[in-house]
């Protein structure tokens, strides 16, 4: 275990290449990333009960808190996938147990509309999905995001241009 | 504003229509579709029911939608990741209301250029009637 750590580090110095930049927080550990969206009210609540039960989530999946699955826009879920997310799932109360109301049904129309959007240019809709579940469901918030990299690591990489977001505002 | 030939042949053709506080009838409607926002103000506004939001969405808008705008951030991420161009209109569920087409129906505009003045994106142009104007592109240089 000692051995390869110091020819990692040396290999990370001398090595400015792009391909040796440092892992950003966006930066997947294994071959593909997926970014949860949570409501804290109960998907977050539910994944804090996973942890503590020590149940091991995919290392693909990096959770993002929302206050509620309300306040995910298209563009949260659009600009995850073009930042480098393979895959963006929301998980968000049960349909009529939501902390503000009628948030989550926002966000389930919001996810049609992005999977309609995605159909529309060629990208496979299973890309972003909706899940739901309640606080006390630890199990199925850890089965929903099985199931959601088992989805998506059945899906080839998801390809980006090369064209820098800022391109359009300096022409 | 008096009212031109043209503002008088439209109004015969409106069955009962008569004019409140329309003024200038007879105004050519431009609608510059990459600089809608989608709040639906012209649909409120509009008088005779020619501008309508529609239930679908043309995905070209947010591509030509301009730089620092929010349609244009949707655009910039939906150009990284498309595989191809849009295929058609996209149907837009219930609740999703800001990312919405605003259907517009020259046969029921009376060119009265409510929408033109109270769109918050400068996105409707309403020019002056054809009879009594210069050609519009002579208009703009």
């Amino acid at each position: 275990m000692a051995a390869p750590a110091p020819a990692a580090a040396t290999a990370a110095a001398c090595a400015a290449s792009p391909a040796a930049r440092e892992p950003g927080v966006g930066e997947p550990l294994a071959g593909r990333s997926i970014v949860a969206f949570c409501c804290r009210e109960c998907a977050y609540a539910a994944a804090d009960a996973s942890a503590n039960a020590r149940t091991s989530l995919p290392p693909t999946v990096r959770l993002v808190l929302m206050p509620c699955t309300g306040r995910v826009s298209p563009l949260h879920l659009l600009s995850a996938l073009a930042e480098g997310a393979d895959g963006v799932m929301v998980a968000g109360c049960l349909e009529g147990q939501c902390h503000y109301r009628e948030g989550n049904f926002n966000a389930i129309d919001r996810v049609a509309f992005v999977q309609r959007l995605l159909k529309s240019v060629g990208v496979a809709p299973e890309r972003c999905r909706m899940f739901t579940m309640s606080a006390g469901e630890p199990p199925k918030f850890v089965a929903a995001v099985k199931e959601m990299d088992r989805v998506i690591g059945g899906l080839p990489p998801l390809e980006r241009s090369a064209v820098p977001a800022v391109a359009r505002g300096a022409a | 504003m008096p009212l031109t030939n043209r503002g008088r042949a439209i109004l015969s053709r409106v069955p009962g229509g008569t004019l409140q506080s329309t003024v200038g009838v007879g105004c050519e409607i431009v609608r510059h579709e990459e600089l809608c926002v989608g709040c639906g103000k012209c649909a409120t506004n509009c008088p005779s029911g020619a501008s309508e939001r529609s239930e679908t969405f043309d995905v070209y808008q947010l591509l030509d939608a301009p730089a620092g705008s929010r349609r244009g951030a949707l655009g910039d991420a939906l150009r990284r990741i498309m595989k191809h161009a849009p295929d058609g209109l996209v149907e837009v569920p219930a609740r999703v209301t800001v990312l919405r087409t605003i259907a517009y129906d020259g046969e029921k505009c009376l060119g009265c250029g409510t929408c033109a003045r109270g769109c918050p994106a400068d996105a409707i142009e309403a020019r002056p009637p054809k009879a009594d104007a210069a050609p519009a592109a002579e208009m703009r240089a």
